[in-house]
């Protein structure tokens, strides 16, 4: 094996020109690759962490038919053996209790329907760092009897800070539900749609306003890292009784989301693509070059013992060579630009930052830093190689040595 | 001891739809310790009965039996390891390695083998120290001369000690010193390490040094006429 290295390895050299073109061609495809793959997986997470993180959370449970018809009878009992319940599964960090309905939200001049959403302040704020989004006032406490208002609708309705805003709408079971309540603090979000119609009550206050309670309309189920999020869902579906609850991943509660990450994510894998069949057309002519020029060379070589099976190892270790040490040259290079955006990450102005803020998504572009991003470059280079190698190995599988000789 | 037999070996090459018989019926045995040559016009069939020998082409009929192997029974895989195992190839256009150099070229057949890293040192060291070229052996090819390199070849073929050494027109692109040399170099071994030689030459320098003179003439042995030492000595 030592000996096939060393020719492995003098052979790559023997065209050095050839070889230093070859191997710039997949560092550059490596680079482009890498560069755009992170930004563009950095840019997913981002997205996915900002619609997730700021209200959606990575799982829900409700009561059955909630998601699809929102209204504040589909809601259920919050025993504590539930949430503990729920608490208990591998993989759960916590669980964030909430009741949302619907109201028509007042002030003194004007009204507009609003989203109240009754909260346990410190767990909530755990999941989506909402304490960190009030921008005047204070942050709920638990039991508090006051309101968080987004600053869209505070605006509207002319609402500031020790204001009253009054809600009023239609209770659980039909029983109508009429509060005032002492406008606390405002809260700012970059979606300007969550921001015109946001209201935050303390859980309990939001389920005496809506005559529901020890009730609630969602649990929102964390996991301790994302990659568990399917795993704890399938383990909850099973603990859970189905005909009762729904257990609902992000992916299945933003369909929308998802199928626009999907469709960018197709039109990143097709540039990649065709920017390897490239590459793939690159390290070909290099093979096939190297095979044609030494066919004779190959005859002799066989003719004295060295069998097909060791030369088709030789020509497999000089394309491993010629592609991975490109590889790794290509990575390297990349690496400090990932770095650099993922500490610095692009941020957008215009139009296109306009589109993000009402996706409800902060118009940055973070670079993903994941060694598995590097990792599925290199293999797709290895892969590429191993296709290309189908020709010296059919060569070198019906090798004769007299007619190769001959050449 | 006879180390290569054969028996009605014909091969027949199918050009343009019309069959040649570049081999035809040939019985022929040669013993251990031989230094002879096949010779006769181009095109009579010598290099494709030395290739037929070497297990490099399959015979379209017959057997040829090395040393107790009939190699025509062997599988592509198993001819490969035998010629590695036991014979040597002289080319005529020298046919090393270029990747390699001299010291690697000579042991590239022993490192094939297996042979332990010490005992191929000295046994590479010692040819091509015998042939003349112990300051030359990290050269690679490309900066040999034509019969520097052949040397090299015959160390090369000579280093893992075959049952029997093929060379094809060894002398063909070498000057009259180098052929010379090379035969002087090739026929001592002969006698010293009792290793067989057989040729495919039309070389008159080749002929004369060899103790049996093979002549082949459309695909057959036209004669096999055996030399006292003295007279392939002295041509």
């Amino acid at each position: 094996m030592k000996l096939i290295f060393r020719m492995a390895w003098r052979n790559i050299w023997r065209n050095r020109r050839r070889t230093i073109i070859t191997m710039l061609s997949i560092v550059l495809a490596i680079v482009l690759s890498i560069i755009m793959r992170s930004m563009q997986l950095g840019s997913y997470g981002k997205m996915i962490n900002d619609v997730v993180g700021t209200y959606t959370g990575h799982i829900q449970v409700h009561q059955k038919g909630y998601w699809n018809d929102k209204t504040i009878n589909s809601t259920f009992a919050a025993s504590d053996s539930l949430i503990g319940m729920i608490e208990s599964v591998a993989g759960v960090a916590f669980v964030v209790p909430r009741l949302e309905s619907f109201a028509l939200a007042a002030g003194a001049e004007r009204s507009r329907g609003s989203f109240v959403v009754g909260i346990a302040p410190e767990k909530e704020h755990a999941l989506s760092g909402l304490r960190k989004r009030v921008i005047k006032g204070d942050y709920l406490t638990t039991g508090d009897s006051g309101a968080l208002v987004a600053g869209g609708l505070a605006r509207f309705l002319k609402l500031g800070v020790g204001d009253t805003i009054v809600l009023l709408g239609q209770g659980y079971h039909g029983v109508s539900a009429a509060g005032a309540f002492r406008i606390k603090g405002i809260v700012h979000f970059a979606s300007p749609e969550l921001d015109r119609s946001f209201v935050y009550l303390d859980l309990a206050t939001a389920q005496a306003l809506f005559s529901a309670e020890q009730r609630l309309t969602s649990a929102v189920v964390e996991p301790r890292g994302r990659a568990a999020t399917e795993t704890i869902a399938r383990m909850l579906r099973s603990l859970l009784d189905g005909r009762t609850f729904e257990v609902l991943t992000w992916r299945e509660m933003l369909p929308e989301l998802v199928q626009q990450i999907q469709g960018d994510n197709v039109g990143g894998i097709i540039m990649l693509a065709i920017l390897y069949l490239v590459v793939a057309f690159g390290i070909f002519g290099t093979i096939l070059m190297m095979t044609n020029e030494r066919i004779r060379e190959f005859g002799i070589v066989n003719a004295v013992g060295f069998s097909c099976g060791r030369l088709a190892v030789m020509a497999a270790v000089e394309t491993a060579m010629l592609s991975l040490l490109s590889a790794l040259a290509g990575s390297a290079l990349a690496l400090p630009v990932v770095l650099y955006f993922n500490l610095h990450p692009i941020r957008l102005t215009g139009e296109a930052a306009k589109a993000m803020i009402n996706f409800g998504v902060e118009p940055v572009l973070p670079f993903l830093l994941d060694w598995r991003l590097f990792l599925v470059q290199i293999l797709i280079v290895i892969a590429v190689t191993a296709v290309t190698m189908l020709y010296p190995f059919s060569l070198l599988g019906t090798l004769k040595p007299v007619s190769a000789m001959r050449r | 001891m006879t180390i290569i037999e054969l028996k009605g070996v014909t091969k027949t090459f199918n050009a343009a739809a019309v069959p040649i018989n570049a081999v035809q019926g040939v019985d022929l045995t040669v013993d251990e310790g031989e230094f002879a040559a096949i010779v006769g016009p181009s095109g009579s069939g010598k290099t494709t009965l030395l290739n037929l020998i070497g297990g490099l082409d399959e015979p379209t009929s017959g057997s040829i039996v090395i040393g107790g192997t009939d190699i025509t029974r062997l599988r592509p895989g198993e001819r490969t390891r035998f010629r590695l195992r036991n014979i040597g190839f002289v080319f005529q256009s020298y046919n090393l390695i270029p990747v390699l150099t001299a010291y690697e070229n000579t042991g590239f057949i022993m490192e094939l083998q297996g042979t332990l890293p010490a005992e191929r040192d000295r046994r590479v060291r010692q040819l091509l120290d015998e042939v003349g070229l112990a300051d030359r052996m990290n050269s690679r090819p490309s900066r040999l001369s034509g019969g520097q390199q052949q040397r090299v070849a015959v160390a090369r073929a000579l280093a893992p000690r075959p049952r029997f050494i093929l060379a094809d027109e060894p002398t063909a692109n070498l000057d009259s010193h180098s052929t010379e040399t090379l035969l002087d170099i090739m026929a001592r071994l002969n006698k010293e390490e009792n290793t067989t030689f057989l040729f495919a030459t039309h070389d008159q320098r080749v002929v004369k040094k060899a103790r049996r003179v093979i002549t082949v003439e459309d695909g057959r042995i036209a004669s096999d006429q055996r030399m006292r030492e003295e007279q392939a000595a002295h041509g």
